[in-house]
């Protein structure tokens, strides 16, 4: 590589990882996803570096040139990301959907519940219903 | 004002106790109701169903209405659940499955629409074609022979041939109406319906597909339905209804997929 493509890679690496870290000052990036993205980061320039054992596996897996076998590593890194987060996506509609459904079904009963509570009140004697202490006795 | 309508409806209660269907003994007959931004109708619906059937319960589920759409259900009579955002109907359905399932005292379901659309008087009859006995779930079908002539509009009549054709060669059983959102159901369905299994995108023929599938017995019973005057409809514009096509027949696969990889590694394909 040539000095020039090796300062464009290391501004690269520089700009992502100030970003990166910038997020997980600021809890923008759950634990799990800081960790993901700083290898990622770092992946930039190990590649650079490793330029030569780039090439190497490159010819193993049959691809005649080490930018392409770059690229097609970025493909598939990106395939799992997204395959990942649409599960993470279906997994999170999944829960609020439940919670939303689980909250006004309990809503429902807590209303129930309200309603019942003078009656329950008089069958045990209590004046109105309710304890005297309870603010929404008179109401 | 809710005392007097209580003390009407136990009358009522004893009143209709030999008109309304036969339940399993100790077993209750709940309503379900999805309803979006319905308060101009849903306070008819629900008083037709305490009339057509006064010993059920009802429940209106309001899917994040911006209207009074609860407050005119609740002063029916209605009990309501209200999801704090709109959901879509097949979320609004299944909280009205989950509220029944949670009760645990209702052996028989049935869903209408809360848009007046479906004649409440089919409650009645479908839970009657349920107690004959050979079914766990009865849909109100606009298209059998003793329907009453409810004129659906060509694109959509084909888009319902389209895929009762596609039940008929995925399931090998006739349904003609798929879409219809009038059932009556028992215990049996309502377990499927409360699973994780249940498509809650726009729960028509993909559920059908389902129970099918999951060998409970399906059948179709004619159904009155009235013209929605409001125009309103989930199917409305070109774009609606080609995204209700793809992620119908993606359901549809995904179902069929599902059921198969089941089937294949544990040789059982339902819950």
């Amino acid at each position: 590589m040539s000095p020039k493509q090796i300062a464009f890679m290391v501004a690269v690496f520089a700009i992502s990882l100030l970003l990166v870290m910038r997020m997980i000052v600021h809890h923008r990036l759950r634990e799990v996803y800081a960790v993901m993205w700083i290898i990622v980061v770092f992946t930039l320039p190990a590649a650079v570096l490793l330029y030569p054992w780039l090439s190497s596996v490159s010819v193993w897996v049959g691809i005649e040139s080490p930018l392409n076998f770059a690229f097609f590593m970025g493909f598939v890194f990106l395939f799992f990301i997204c395959l990942h987060f649409s599960a993470l996506n279906s997994s999170t509609q999944r829960i609020l959907k439940d919670t939303v459904q689980r909250l006004a079904i309990i809503e429902s009963e807590l209303d129930d519940l309200k309603s019942r509570l003078p009656e329950q009140g008089r069958e045990a004697g209590a004046p109105d219903g309710a304890q005297p202490s309870d603010p929404t006795a008179r109401s | 004002m809710d005392e007097a309508m209580t003390g009407a409806s136990s009358q009522q209660d004893a009143a209709a106790t030999q008109a309304q269907p036969q339940a399993a003994p100790g077993g209750g007959v709940l309503v379900i109701i999805p309803a979006y931004n319905e308060a101009a109708n849903i306070a008819r619906v629900v008083a037709g169903v305490a009339a057509a059937l006064p010993g059920a319960d009802v429940v209106v589920v309001n899917d994040g209405s911006s209207d009074d759409t609860a407050g005119e259900a609740r002063r029916a009579g209605a009990t309501v659940l209200t999801l704090n955002s709109n959901m879509g109907y097949g979320v609004a359905l299944q909280t009205g499955y989950k509220f029944a399932a949670r009760a645990g005292r209702y052996h028989r379901v049935v869903q209408m629409d809360g848009d007046g659309q479906h004649d409440p008087s089919n409650a009645a009859s479908l839970l009657r074609e349920m107690e004959s006995g050979d079914a766990d779930l009865v849909i109100g079908s606009r298209f059998t022979s003793a329907g009453n002539g409810y004129r659906v509009p060509l694109l959509r009549r084909c888009g319902i041939s389209f895929f009762s054709g596609l039940v008929r060669l995925v399931t090998g059983r006739e349904i003609r109406d798929v879409t219809s959102g009038l059932q009556a159901f028992n215990a049996r369905v309502l377990d499927v319906y409360v699973s994780e299994d249940f498509p809650s995108y726009y729960p028509d023929a993909d559920v059908l597909v389902l129970l099918l599938k999951c060998g409970l017995r399906v059948r179709e019973a004619p159904a009155r339905m009235h013209a929605n005057g409001t125009g309103k409809s989930m199917h409305k514009g070109l774009w609606n209804n080609f995204y209700y096509i793809v992620t119908m027949l993606l359901s549809i696969s995904v179902i069929i997929l599902r059921e198969r990889l089941k089937r294949f590694l544990s040789s059982k394909a339902c819950a």
